[in-house]
Formats: C-alpha cells, structure tokens, sequence
C-alpha cells in the first residue's frame, strides 16, 4: 500500500515537472524567433538641421524573419514633405526582450540615411518601443535626431 | 489503492489541463479582423476613435516655422469603402472656448489592400492619410501624407466585439 502511493506520488511529481517547465520558460524570454512576423509601425520626431528643427513622421510595415532580416516599406513626412521609402536591415533581440536593429532606407534602389535603433518588446510580444540611437547620411555625416516608434504586430499573437 | 491511483489520476488530470491553458493550448477566439495578409476593406467596419500621436503644420508655406497641430474624433467605417464621423482640431494651442465638442463632421473614403496597408481621403478638410491596419483589425497606424503637414494618427475600434 505505502509502495503504491510512493509510486503514485512519484509519477505525479514527474507530470508536474514535464507539464508546468513551459509555463516558466514561457513567462520571461523574447528571441529572434518568438518577434518574427508581420509588423507596423509609426514613428514621430525632430530632425536638428542647421536650419533648425524640421518635423519628421513615418508610418510603415515590415516583415522580421525568425534570422533577423527586415524588409518593408514606409511613407514619411519631413517638413511636410512625404514620399514613399523602401527598408532593409537585421535586427538582434536579447532574451530580456530589448532589442538592436540597424536599418538602411532606400528610395528607388538608392540608399538614402542608416539609423541604429534601440527597441523594447512588450505587451507579451505584440507590440515593440523605438528610439532612434543615430541617424547616419550615405557619405557618412551624422544628423542629430530625436525619434521615438511604437510598432504593433498586423495579427495579434495570443 | 484504488481510491489513491483515482485521486493521483484527477490531480495529473488537473496539472495537463492547467498547463495547456497557460500555454495558450485552448484554441484561442479570433476577430475576423485582419489575419497575415488578410485585409480587404471590410476589415474596417464600425466605430474607431481616433488621435493625433505628434502633428505640426506649417501655416505659411514660405515659412520654415513650424506650429503643432492635433486633433482627436471620432469615425465609422462602413466596410466598403466609406466613412464618416466628427472631429476636433486645434492649431497652436487656438480654440475658442465655447467651440462645441467636435465641431468638424468627416466624410470620405478609403482603400484597404491585402496587405493591411491603404489609404484615406477626409473630404471636407482635404487630409488624405497612409495607413497600416494592425492588432487584427482593432488599431490603424497613419501618417498623414499632405504638404505643410507632418502629422501620424492612431484610430483604435470603440467596441472590441462589434465587428467579432
């Protein structure tokens, strides 16, 4: 009798340990994979040029893929100048769930600016938070920005 | 001993069942809004309200100055196209006290590809905005896409069920 409810007792530990695991690892970590998909995007800001501030905004969609990689294409405002951009880039996302990504913006082929992004993942991985680190012109000059994105997922992750 | 194998089975029956459901294992209720490359104008049917996130215009276009321009309302999307709704702008911090709560009645249309991205056209103020449709049909991101304007907009659906 006692043997039967050790054993009994045993197996139900061992279901415990296998049932509840994924409950833990669920609970805290982003990576590349769990962030892949389909994404959209705002952002909003200044632009410091030496003729002063100019108004910036964009609202975009990209696809991440589980190694990383970013393509999309965005519409954005400069001093109320607006026009059509394509995006590329590679995005690595740490396990605390911030994450990099550097972004290189085309228009007809030609590269137009590089920004270094730094991002926060939250709302259980639907929704992500921007800002701009730097903005870098293709001959290398620096323009000084203060840009903030928020990003949602097109189709709600459960 | 058989009273304990039964009691042993219902708590392993519990645990699975709690597992499975903090897992998300229960098949999830799904809108029918947006799914990945899902979208078509009906996607957008019903009441969103809506905000500017940062707006500026700039009043005189020889001007390199900049004023901040926001509005927030109200709009209906009939899941064909068209829309309409109120709204209210305010330019530089200028409105009357005593203008009414959205003054500005919205009309227009709108174009949803199946990619979730599109475009609207507010007829009587002549904004015309790019928009992405996310978090399956419940928000839009937009920008607006006029000269002399730079300015995004988020629309969120008023009702959750209403188009479930």
């Amino acid at each position: 009798m006692k043997n039967n409810i050790a054993r009994a007792l045993l197996v139900l530990a061992a279901a415990s340990v296998v049932a509840l695991a994924p409950i833990q690892a669920n609970a805290a970590q982003c990576s590349l994979g769990s962030m892949a998909g389909n994404w959209a995007y705002t952002y909003t800001g200044t632009i410091f040029t030496q003729n002063g501030p100019l108004p910036a905004a964009s609202v975009g969609r990209y696809h991440q893929d589980t190694a990383g990689n970013i393509t999309g294409s965005q519409t954005r405002s400069v001093a109320g100048n607006s026009g059509v951009e394509e995006i590329t880039g590679k995005i690595t996302v740490n396990g605390n769930c911030t994450a990099t990504a550097n972004i290189n913006v085309f228009q007809n082929a030609s590269l137009q600016r590089s920004a270094v992004l730094a991002l926060v993942f939250d709302s259980n991985g639907n929704h992500s938070r921007t800002i701009f680190k730097s903005l870098t012109l293709p001959d290398g000059t620096d323009v000084p920005v203060v840009i903030t994105a928020d990003a949602n997922r097109l189709v709600t992750r459960d | 001993m058989k009273r304990t194998m039964l009691f042993a089975g219902a708590v392993l029956f519990g645990i699975l069942a709690l597992s499975l459901v903090y897992q998300g294992g229960v098949p999830p209720v799904h809108a029918e809004g947006n799914s990945e490359d899902g979208c078509s104008a009906a996607t957008l049917k019903g009441s969103y309200g809506f905000n500017t996130l940062t707006g500026f215009v700039r009043l005189n276009p020889r001007s390199s100055r900049f004023v901040p321009d926001v509005a927030a309302g109200l709009v209906t999307f009939d899941g064909g196209g068209g829309f309409t709704g109120k709204a209210t702008n305010v330019t530089n911090g200028d409105i009357a006290p005593e203008t009414p709560p959205f003054p500005f009645a919205l009309v227009g249309t709108y174009t949803l590809d199946s990619d979730c991205t599109g475009s609207l056209t507010e007829i009587n103020s002549g904004t015309h905005l790019n928009l992405v449709v996310v978090n399956n049909g419940k928000e839009i991101e937009s920008l607006q896409t006029d000269p002399q304007e730079t300015r995004t907009l988020e629309f969120k659906r008023i009702m959750v069920g209403e188009h479930e």
